[in-house]
């Protein structure tokens, strides 16, 4: 598995994407499909970067696998308090814009893009994997 | 991240590029807001040529938005294709905002 660690700051989102495409085209992904991994990196580094360590500083860490051939995964861990994005409500996306509270939408197009995500605290850290088909099945009629 | 102005009759079309992310959406609401300043109200946001936007790239999106709406003017969307305008759709925003798909149609000539 690689992996990569870098703080967490908005500078290391490049050295993140660049890492996680090497990864993904090596896996196979098309153009398409690496637009939309790198959309959720994006996410949950964000998320890193403005919440999990308050005020403090501390590490993101990012790893690559294929758990199985054609399905391309990445782990997104921090070492902050414990916190599970999926345990929250989506937004409410009927709202005008005038309505619309700025934020909460990272972990919802997160969920919208990835093919599975999943959550878990593990040795005090937060661990996030998200997985992608590489080649998503025609759809049933 | 690349923005081009255009004008057309009363409205001031930007021509987004590239990436609208984290990193360069500070840039973009930069821009958006002199525009603001300098006094054009119908502003039409061009993301034909936008491949990549984030929920930092659809927060700027909003605070424009609600600017110009601040401001009595008018905000509109075009030319969003594909990973862009699924984005636009799963957030909501397509049913927030007009999304034209020309730019030479009347609305964009209003």
């Amino acid at each position: 598995m690689e992996r990569l660690r870098l703080p967490a700051k908005l500078p290391s989102l490049t050295g993140f994407r660049e890492f996680v495409d090497r990864a993904a085209v090596a896996a196979g992904a098309g153009p398409e499909l690496l637009l939309r991994i790198e959309l959720v990196l994006e996410e949950l580094l964000v998320n890193h970067v403005l919440h999990a360590y308050g005020s403090g500083e501390g590490d993101s860490d990012v790893a690559c696998f294929c758990r199985a051939p054609g399905y391309f995964c990445l782990e997104v861990v921090d070492e902050a308090a414990p916190f599970d994005p999926l345990g929250h409500a989506p937004p409410d996306l009927t709202l005008a814009a005038g309505d619309r509270p700025i934020g909460g939408l990272g972990i919802h197009m997160v969920r919208s893009l990835a093919d599975e995500i999943s959550y878990r605290r593990e040795a005090g850290k937060n661990v996030i994997t998200v997985c992608f088909l590489l080649a998503p099945a025609a759809k049933p009629d | 991240m690349e923005l081009q102005n255009e004008r057309r009759g009363a409205s001031l079309v930007v021509r987004v590029s590239g990436r609208l992310d984290a990193v360069s959406t500070p840039a973009f609401e930069a821009h958006c807001q002199q525009a603001l300043a300098q006094g054009e109200r119908t502003l039409i946001l061009d993301f034909g040529p936008l491949e990549y936007i984030s929920s930092a790239g659809l927060r700027g999106v909003l605070t424009v938005a609600k600017s110009v709406d601040a401001a009595g003017g008018e905000f509109t969307l075009a030319n969003a294709r594909g990973l862009v305008r699924e984005v636009l759709d799963i957030s909501g925003f397509l049913r927030m905002f007009r999304l034209l798909d020309s730019l030479d149609t009347p609305a964009a000539q209003a």
